[in-house]
C-alpha cells in the first residue's frame, strides 16, 4: 500500500507549524524530510506514525505495516542487548526460534554482536542508536518511520545503514526519514519542510507551496515484495 | 501482550525495589501503627483490619509511579504505542505486571503483620484470600492514574490523591472481609462484592488508560 499525504498542516500549541504538505511514497521509495530546527520534521513523522493528530488534511498509511524510530531510541537500560531486541521481535508478533533468529541478524547488520549479552545500558550514544534501528529491522514491517536515524552515528554505521536501508528498500520496503545532513537526498525524493513551515522566504518562488513529491523505487525492484 | 508482561515483571524482579520496598514499607507500617496504637491485644485485634488494608493500599501505591515513567522517558512507551499492541494491550499487561509483583506478595505475606497486629491465625487464609481478590482492583486503577499523570513532571504525589479515593469501595469490602473473628458479619458477600470490583475495574480501566496513554505520548 502507497503511504500517501494530501495537503497536511500541523499544529504544535497553538502555532501552525507547517502547511500544505503533501507527499506518496510507494513500495521501494524512500522519501527524506529535511528543514533547520523546528521546522517539524519529528511533528511530520509522528502525524505518521500517529502518535500525533494533524490540524488538517489527510494521512493514508498502513498503520499495522509501520514502525517508528523516535529521538529517543527506545533502549531498556537495564535488558541485554539481545533480551531488548527479542523483546520488540516479540512484541512484533515473532516467538520462540523466529525472534532469536530476527535478534541475531538485526544485531548482525548494525555490527552490535560483540555487545549482545551487555546491559544496553553500558552502551554509547551511538551503539544504542544502532540498537534502536536495529529494533526496527527486527520488527519486520514494510514502512520505516526513522526521525534522524544518523544521529550519533560513526561514518562507517552510516554507510552501513545505508545498505540497510537500500535492503529493505529493494525488498519492497517504504521509508520515511528526518535528515538535517545532505545524506540519502542523491537517491532519494525528498522534501524540504522549510518552505511549509514558512521558515524559507523567496524559497517558494511565489508558486502555491503545496508540494506533490512522489517517491518510487530508487531503482529496479529485484524481487517480490517480501511484506504483504 | 505476554511479552510486556513477562519483561515488566523481570525488570521489576533484577530491580528487586518494587516488590521488596512494598513489603518492607507494609512491615514498618503495621509495626508502627502497633507501637502507636499500645500494647492491648483487643483494640489491637478489633483495629487490624482496618491497619491491614490500610497498608496494603499505602505500599501499592509506591510503585505506582514505576509503572509508565521509566517507558516514557526512554522512549519505550512511543514505540509500544506504535506497535501491532492495542494500547489496551499495554494497560493490561501492565497492570497485570504491576499485580504480580506488588499486589500478590503483598497479599502472600499479610499473615506476617497480622499476627503482629494479634489476629486470629486461623482466618489467615480469609484475610490472604480477600486480599488476592481485592488488590488487583488497586493496580487497574493505579496503572489508569499513572497514565494519566505521565506528563506531570514529578507527578507522584498527585497520583496518590488521585488513587486514594478510587480505592474507597475497594477498601470497605475489603475491611469487612476480613472481620471475621470480630463481627459475624456475612463475610462472604463482602468477599464477593471485592471480587466484582476487581472484575468491574478490570474491564473498566484498560479502556480509560489508554485514552490516557494516547493523550500522554501525544
Amino acid at each position: 500500500m502507497d503511504l500517501e499525504v494530501t495537503d497536511l498542516a500541523c499544529r504544535y500549541g497553538s502555532r501552525l507549524i507547517f502547511s500544505g504538505v503533501g507527499f506518496r511514497v510507494g513500495p521501494g521509495g524512500l522519501l527524506v524530510v529535511h528543514g533547520p530546527n523546528g521546522s517539524g520534521k519529528t511533528t511530520l513523522l509522528r502525524c505518521l506514525a500517529g502518535l500525533a493528530r494533524p490540524a488538517s488534511g489527510t494521512i493514508r498509511i498502513d498503520s499495522d505495516q509501520s514502525t517508528f524510530l523516535g529521538h529517543r531510541s527506545a533502549v531498556t537500560a537495564t535488558m541485554s542487548v539481545a533480551d531488548n531486541l527479542r523483546f520488540w521481535a516479540n512484541v512484533h508478533g515473532y516467538f520462540g526460534k523466529d525472534a532469536d533468529v530476527r535478534t541475531q541478524k538485526a544485531a548482525e547488520l548494525l555490527n552490535i554482536t560483540p555487545y549482545i549479552d551487555q546491559p544496553a545500558g553500558s552502551l554509547s550514544a551511538g551503539q544504542r542508536r544502532r540498537l534502536g534501528i536495529a529494533r526496527i529491522h527486527a520488527a519486520g514491517r514494510a514502512v520505516w518511520l526513522l526521525d534522524e536515524p544518523t544521529t550519533a552515528l560513526d561514518a562507517d554505521s552510516i554507510t552501513g545503514f545505508g545498505t540497510l536501508l537500500e535492503d529493505h528498500l529493494e525488498a519492497g520496503g517504504q521509508a520515511v526519514l528526518t535528515s538535517q545532513k545532505p545524506e540519502f537526498s542523491d537517491s532519494a525524493a525528498s522534501i524540504d519542510l522549510a518552505v511549509h513551515s514558512g521558515m524559507a522566504e523567496g524559497k517558494t518562488d511565489g508558486e502555491s507551496i503545496y508540494s506533490g513529491v512522489s517517491a518510487g523505487p530508487t531503482r529496479e525492484t529485484r524481487s517480490r515484495p517480501e511484506f504483504a | 501482550m505476554l511479552a510486556l508482561f513477562r519483561r515488566d515483571c523481570e525488570l521489576a524482579l533484577k530491580s528487586g525495589s518494587n516488590s521488596g520496598l512494598a513489603l518492607a514499607f507494609l512491615l514498618l507500617l503495621v509495626v508502627i501503627t502497633a507501637i502507636a496504637i499500645g500494647p492491648d491485644p483487643e483494640q489491637l485485634q478489633i483495629l487490624a483490619p482496618a491497619v491491614i488494608w490500610v497498608g496494603v493500599l499505602l505500599s501499592s501505591l509506591l510503585s505506582l509511579e514505576k509503572i509508565f515513567r521509566q517507558d516514557h522517558e526512554d522512549g519505550i512507551l512511543e514505540a509500544l504505542m506504535t506497535s501491532p499492541l492495542p494500547p489496551e494491550g499495554i494497560a493490561v499487561a501492565k497492570a497485570c505486571a504491576h499485580w504480580v509483583t506488588t499486589g500478590l506478595p503483598l497479599a502472600v505475606i499479610a499473615p506476617v503483620p497480622a499476627f503482629l497486629l494479634n489476629y486470629s491465625a486461623s482466618s489467615s487464609l480469609w484475610l490472604v484470600l480477600s486480599l488476592v481478590v481485592g488488590t488487583p482492583a488497586l493496580s487497574f486503577v493505579g496503572t489508569f492514574n499513572a497514565a494519566l499523570t505521565l506528563r506531570v513532571r514529578r507527578g507522584g504525589l498527585l497520583l496518590s490523591i488521585l488513587v486514594l479515593p478510587m480505592c474507597v469501595p475497594t477498601l470497605i469490602f475489603g475491611v469487612q472481609a476480613i472481620q471475621v473473628p470480630v463481627a459475624t458479619q456475612s463475610y462472604d458477600v463482602a468477599i464477593v462484592y471485592l471480587t466484582g470490583l476487581t472484575l468491574v475495574s478490570a474491564a473498566t480501566m484498560p479502556f480509560a488508560t489508554a485514552a490516557a496513554l494516547r493523550a500522554s505520548v501525544e
